[in-house]
């Protein structure tokens, strides 16, 4: 008897809540954004996995098929195999690179205390927020003949050739660990301010120098971060296309100045699909390895003596 | 004993250095008075300002760069806040799909979402044309503006709400009273997060640039086809004072720590 | 002296953290500091580990200065007040840091490490992580890691404060236990009052980044040096009294309703001196004391009891509106028979119960 009473009455709260517009409305706000990220986002990466298979017919038109030869043109050639190879490559020195100035700086902002932290996370953040045409000018300046670092060699040894930047891998690794940066120092920072000072504090009652406690306490519970990072920054390789096409040369071998240039100017559609694809599979497969790597980790710290 | 070692300090100061050196190359050059990318400019004019406001497809560039920026940012604070709204209210497992859903373009990168972008909208045939730049924009600033905006929602307390209603508030009256004083900072973040990532975006911009709208990226690209002068220098500090100026109201707003995620001591 | 601090002071922006502090502590003894929250017990102990520098005066340990000694260097086990075990340690991982940091050999660490969690009674638990332990588990750790390095002094800031009342009480007699088997120097941090009490050798009182008194619990509960210390150890009943007349031992004090009070006398106090007088609670009786034990008494009307098992507080209103706090034992209570509000009452307390403050700042 009393339980049918409040099961009836639980119903009629259900259906005042269907007909309360303001719960009606709690209940639908996420979908604009659930069908937005499934259209928009969700559908384009599966188009893209379809024209991957399509044909290319000359004049930039495509014929919709379902044949591989896309795939095994690319796995096919060396060039474009020896262009998956450099292009990983550059994502591993860039990681590196970043990793090695992204660490000692996000350490450095987490536990330094000064007025002008607004300012210096403000140069922290600004590459990821202005438009990567500044960048790239910035850096044809910089690289340049007449830019600052050929006045500066001249002006040390007159005598000097003036050094050619512009064009070498060095300037795309450059500009490239510049934008990556950021990605780093975000996860990193996160990861390192979720760390009590007082665990170092701990570790140096007990002996720990500075560089122990970074080896033994830092970097370990740092590691979600550090990996995060690394592969944030892999990522952002995959992304720049724009860095090579001006600061590259030639000779450049790199997947997202492929894909630009067969979607861009080649419009072999289906082949641009499929490198873009691929650079998709490596992001998965990264995303992967990090997930693993961060469970080995766990793991290792857990077994070791 | 300090917590940062010197070894440490030195690194910071190069990777920062490191970080500002395009800033303060790139502003001098744009007021060079130098046909060329010389460093620093043998002399000062504003003749490269004066170049880039002459040529029409840099002035309608800029417009449908500031047009397709607008129109983005208001769609993406209006969904993001009314997603996050919802999410603050949301619980367990389907919490969970929903942010996952939401943020999983975070980790793809955006050369791949452009060009998916792409061939999808030219599908709709929706590429090169306005609406389709705002689209890829949208696209690109959601899952941003949406992690932004729930994390200024952080102490957000729906009690309020249903306290309000109690006192027998209507549901409109509710939203005003009891939802929007709490979560206007964070919507207002949002918003300069989004813009500035719209001025920022050159993917979605060179790669759904059309005949009906050609932003200011796309245009520089077409420009730096035939020669890179200084001019690309007027164009980049126009870029860099709009994001300076987003960037300053963003640390008002909530502070970049919260940006970034990170935990203030 | 074996720990000494000379004339240590510290500033915040414009919060004076410590304020001229002086202090020594002989080896082997448990010192406790004991002060509200804000007074300055984590600065001093963050000081004598080497986390924070002073901006004046020198901390000397067995002789030596150690100001510029960086704490590795410090050789001083601590105990904080969240534990702040290692999380991606297990427990043997943890106790044995200090040891690798050391370079001990890997049988020695075991065996010191197998030593230390024998002392904390957690032998067993070697393998697990900090977040499989409960609370008080965790404090063992904690403990354990600061002893087996078999530090000059061991350090606890509040090592009890997350405990609840049961656990808190057993790791009391637990680290009284250790302290006993080990001998170690000990500071420990608290701002409970009974805690410091119960397991100290010497107290010392902090305020406001002053030190106030140190000595031993009955000292300073008994003769605290100022009212702060008075009103902070237990409840306390601070007459402010007019010196009518001085003999040798013995002042003779007038409350404000006009009674004659006698005091006995200490330091220099003159006629028409204003003095302060503590008398604590469980010195007041509603019975003249047995014997001949020369007494003060007050007339006054009881203007409440409030009970609390073992005895009970009567609160009374005296002459000229002085207000006095009596604590009843229940045997007392159950003789005298129930008192009632507005009932007329003498109170008695034996002159020698009372003391006489330094006067205020
Ligand atoms: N790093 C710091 N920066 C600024 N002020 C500080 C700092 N550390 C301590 N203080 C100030 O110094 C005073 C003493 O602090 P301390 O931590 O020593 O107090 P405490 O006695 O340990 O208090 P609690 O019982 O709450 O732990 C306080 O007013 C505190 O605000
Ligand atoms: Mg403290």
């Amino acid at each position: 008897m009393t339980q049918s009473k409040s099961s009836l009455i639980k119903k009629r709260i259900v259906e005042a809540q269907w007909t309360d517009p303001m719960v009606l409305f709690r209940r639908l706000a996420v979908a604009p954004a659930v069908l937005l990220t499934v259209i928009f986002f969700v559908l384009p990466i599966m188009r893209l996995a379809q024209i991957s298979f399509f044909r290319n017919v000359a004049g930039g038109l495509m014929e919709p098929a379902a044949s591989l030869e896309n795939y095994t043109a690319f796995l096919g050639d060396p060039y474009y195999l020896t262009t998956l190879g450099q292009t990983l490559l550059y994502g591993v020195i860039v990681s590196l690179l970043c990793l090695l100035l992204g660490f000692p700086l996000s350490y450095t902002m987490v536990r330094i205390q000064t007025r002008a932290k607004p300012l210096l996370l403000g140069i922290i953040l600004y590459p990821l927020l202005t438009n990567a045409l500044v960048l790239v000018f910035a850096w044809l300046v910089i690289f340049g003949y007449q830019g600052p670092i050929n006045k500066l060699l001249l002006f040390l040894v007159p005598s000097a050739e003036p050094l050619r930047i512009i064009g070498t891998p060095t300037a795309i690794i450059i500009s490239m660990t510049h934008a990556g940066l950021p990605f780093m120092v975000l996860p990193l920072m996160a990861a390192i301010s979720n760390i009590p000072v007082s665990l170092e504090d701990a570790a140096a009652s007990l002996g720990a120098s500075r560089a122990a406690i970074m080896t033994q306490i830092v970097i370990p519970l740092a590691m979600p971060g550090i990996l995060g990072g690394c592969l944030i920054a892999f990522t952002s390789v995959l992304s720049g296309f724009l860095f090579p096409l001006y600061l590259g040369s030639n000779a450049t071998n790199i997947l997202p100045l492929q894909i630009y240039e067969k979607v861009s100017e080649a419009a072999n559609w289906p082949f641009g699909a499929a490198i873009t694809f691929i650079v998709l599979l490596m992001t998965l497969i990264l995303i992967g390895m990090g997930t693993l790597g961060k469970d080995l980790v766990a793991r290792l710290a857990r077994s070791s003596d | 004993m300090k917590k940062v070692g010197p070894g440490m300090l030195i690194v910071s100061a190069i990777a920062l250095l490191f970080l500002v050196a395009p800033i303060f190359v790139a502003i001098p050059l744009a007021f060079s008075n130098a046909r060329t990318l010389i460093f620093p400019p043998p002399g000062w004019s504003l003749m490269w300002f004066e170049a880039f406001f002459k040529r029409p497809d840099f002035v309608k560039g800029l417009r449908i760069s500031l047009v397709s920026a607008t129109a983005s940012t208001i769609l993406v604070t209006l969904i993001a806040g009314i997603t996050a709204y919802g999410v603050v209210h949301m619980h367990g497992t389907k919490k969970r799909l929903v942010s996952l859903l939401l943020n999983v373009p975070l980790l793809i990168p955006v050369l791949v979402i452009g060009i998916a972008m792409l061939f999808f909208l030219a599908r709709l045939r929706l590429s090169g044309t306005l609406p389709g730049l705002i689209l890829g924009q949208v696209m690109l600033c959601l899952p941003l503006v949406f992690l932004i905006i729930l994390a200024a929602l952080e102490n957000y307390n729906p009690n309020l709400e249903d306290a309000a209603a109690s006192l027998g508030a209507p549901p409109l009256l509710v939203f005003r009273e009891a939802v929007l004083p709490q979560v206007t900072t964070g919507l207002a973040a949002g918003a300069a997060l989004a813009f500035i990532t719209s001025m920022a975006d050159t993917t979605m911009s060179l790669f759904l640039r059309g005949p009906g709208a050609t932003p200011l990226p796309a245009a520089m690209i077409a420009y730096m086809r035939a020669r890179i002068d200084p001019m690309i220098g007027s164009s980049a500090v126009i870029f860099l004072c709009i994001s300076i100026v987003f960037l300053i109201i963003i640390n008002r707003l909530i502070g970049f720590e919260a940006v970034m995620g990170v935990r203030e001591e | 002296m074996y720990l000494e601090l000379n004339h240590l002071s510290k500033r915040y922006d414009n919060v004076v953290a410590i304020d001229d502090v002086s202090l020594s502590i002989a080896q082997g003894e448990f010192v406790t500091f004991l002060g509200p929250s804000g007074s300055g017990k984590s600065t001093i102990l963050r000081m004598i580990a080497g986390f924070t520098r002073s901006d004046s005066g020198y901390i000397k340990l067995n002789g030596e200065l150690i100001q510029e000694k960086p704490p590795y260097k410090r050789n001083l086990g601590i105990v904080f007040q969240d534990y702040s075990l290692f999380p991606h340690m297990t427990v043997q991982q943890n106790v044995a840091f200090g040891l690798r940091m050391r370079k001990v050999s890997k049988e020695e660490q075991a065996r010191r490490v197998a030593d230390a969690l024998e002392t904390v009674r957690l032998s067993g638990y070697e393998k697990r992580l900090p977040n499989q332990l409960s609370g008080g588990q965790r404090q063992r750790v904690a403990l354990a890691r600061a002893i087996v390095i078999e530090p000059l002094v061991l350090l606890l800031d509040e090592p009890l404060g997350a405990l609840d009342r049961k656990l808190r009480e057993e790791m009391q007699i637990e680290l009284r236990r250790i302290h006993e088997a080990l001998g170690v120097t000990t500071i420990f941090v608290t701002h409970d009052q009974e805690e410091a009490l119960t397991m100290s050798d010497r107290v010392a009182i902090l305020s406001g980044g002053q030190l106030h008194q140190m000595g031993t619990p009955y000292g300073v509960y008994e003769r605290p040096a100022t009212d702060f210390v008075a009103d902070f150890l237990g409840r306390a009943n601070l007459l402010q009294l007019a010196v009518v007349a001085c003999e040798d031992s013995l002042i003779k004090a007038k409350l404000p309703g006009g009674s004659l009070i006698s005091v006995p006398a200490i330091g220099e106090v003159a006629t028409q001196d204003d003095i302060q007088v503590l008398v604590r609670p469980e010195h007041i009786s509603f019975y003249p004391p047995a014997g001949d034990t020369p007494c003060n008494t007050v007339e006054c009307a009881v203007e409440r009891i409030s009970y609390h098992g073992s005895g009970a507080y009567a609160i009374l209103n005296g002459p000229g509106d002085v207000q006095l706090i009596a604590y009843i034992s229940a045997r007392e209570l159950a003789e005298h028979g129930e008192a009632h509000q507005g009932q007329r009452i003498t109170v008695y307390w034996p002159i020698s119960a009372s003391t006489i403050l330094s006067r205020r700042a």
